[in-house]
């Protein structure tokens, strides 16, 4: 009888410690569902990749290399005017970087500079791309980078290399 | 001793009951969070930027809305979910709320709904010329 009477007890305690258990199990679930869903979808990497293929379908158009990224003079909107690019945003700020650095094929090497270099955009942004390739760390809160190394030649047959960098900021809605 | 059967049956019972509460409350509690409006809002917005960012001109697009028309509907809001204004597409799925999202093709972007079938089940997205 008394035997009994410990095992009804040792049965309670139990379903205690199985409440315990559960609540723990349940507060982890919580806590991984609500802290998943708090942070936004980060699509940075994905808009920068985009906008790299953009560029580089504008350089090269079905692998002919478009001489007037050689040829021209007018400075800093070309990128978005050639290519056809919107960059303004939600932001007061400009949230995208565009760099375009032509090369001379049979001269390319590592420390070999551009024969030109187009830019357009928010050009602070490029120190974030700096930043995270000399620490290699993944900063959330700062730019996203893409970067892609094609080669194109004109339509007089001439090689050139095109080293693309492409820079997304829009932080405040992709990363907390 | 039937006394005690009856007991120990009775806290099984119960002790069943507030398990399967327990777990009820859970996956609502995960269901509730994947499907809130808001979530939607932000992944359709972002998605469908991506889509028009990406697209060449002349493409015409046709997304499936149903579940967000749904979830519309059960926050009471009628009017157009998708929508755009300049470069920046927003989707709206109640009164108090809505996402917005900028796209950098600088394209002539049309977002309308399909009325082709009766009711509204897709959105079509026309990406045309350059401007």
């Amino acid at each position: 009888m008394k035997l009994k009477k410990d095992k009804t007890g040792a049965d309670k305690i139990l379903s205690v410690y199985w409440f315990a258990m559960l609540f723990i199990i349940a507060s982890g679930i919580f806590a991984i569902v609500y802290v998943f869903y708090l942070y936004p979808f980060d699509v940075r990497e994905i808009e920068a990749a985009v906008l790299t293929g953009r560029i580089a379908e504008c350089v090269s158009i079905q692998g002919i290399f478009d001489s007037d990224f050689i040829s021209d003079t007018t400075g800093k909107s070309f990128i978005s005017r050639q290519c056809h690019f919107n960059f303004n945003s939600e932001f007061d700020e400009m949230q995208y970087y565009a760099e375009v650095k032509i090369y001379d094929f049979k001269t390319f090497g590592n420390l070999s500079t551009p024969m030109k270099t187009i830019f357009d955009g928010n050009g602070n942004l490029k120190a974030d791309c700096e930043l995270q390739k000399s620490s290699k760390n993944n900063f959330k809160t700062q730019s996203k980078c893409s970067e892609k190394l094609i080669y194109s030649i004109d339509d007089e047959n001439v090689p050139y290399l095109v080293k693309i960098l492409s820079v997304v900021r829009k932080t405040e809605k992709n990363a907390r | 001793m039937l006394g005690k059967r009856g007991n120990l049956l009775a806290e099984n019972i119960i002790f069943i009951i507030l398990n399967l509460v327990f777990l009820t409350i859970l996956i609502v509690f995960v269901v509730s969070k994947s499907q809130s409006p808001a979530m939607m809002e932000e992944e359709m917005a972002k998605q469908i930027a991506l889509l028009i960012d990406s697209a060449k001109p002349v493409t015409i697009m046709t997304i499936n809305v149903e579940s967000a028309l749904s979830k519309a509907k059960n926050n009471n809001y009628n009017q157009d979910i998708i929508f755009k204004q300049k470069n920046i597409v927003t989707v709206k799925l109640r009164d108090k709320g809505g996402y917005s999202y900028s796209f950098f093709n600088d394209a002539d972007v049309s977002v309308f709904p399909d009325t082709s079938a009766g009711e509204i089940k897709n959105y079509i997205i026309a990406v045309n010329n350059y401007n």
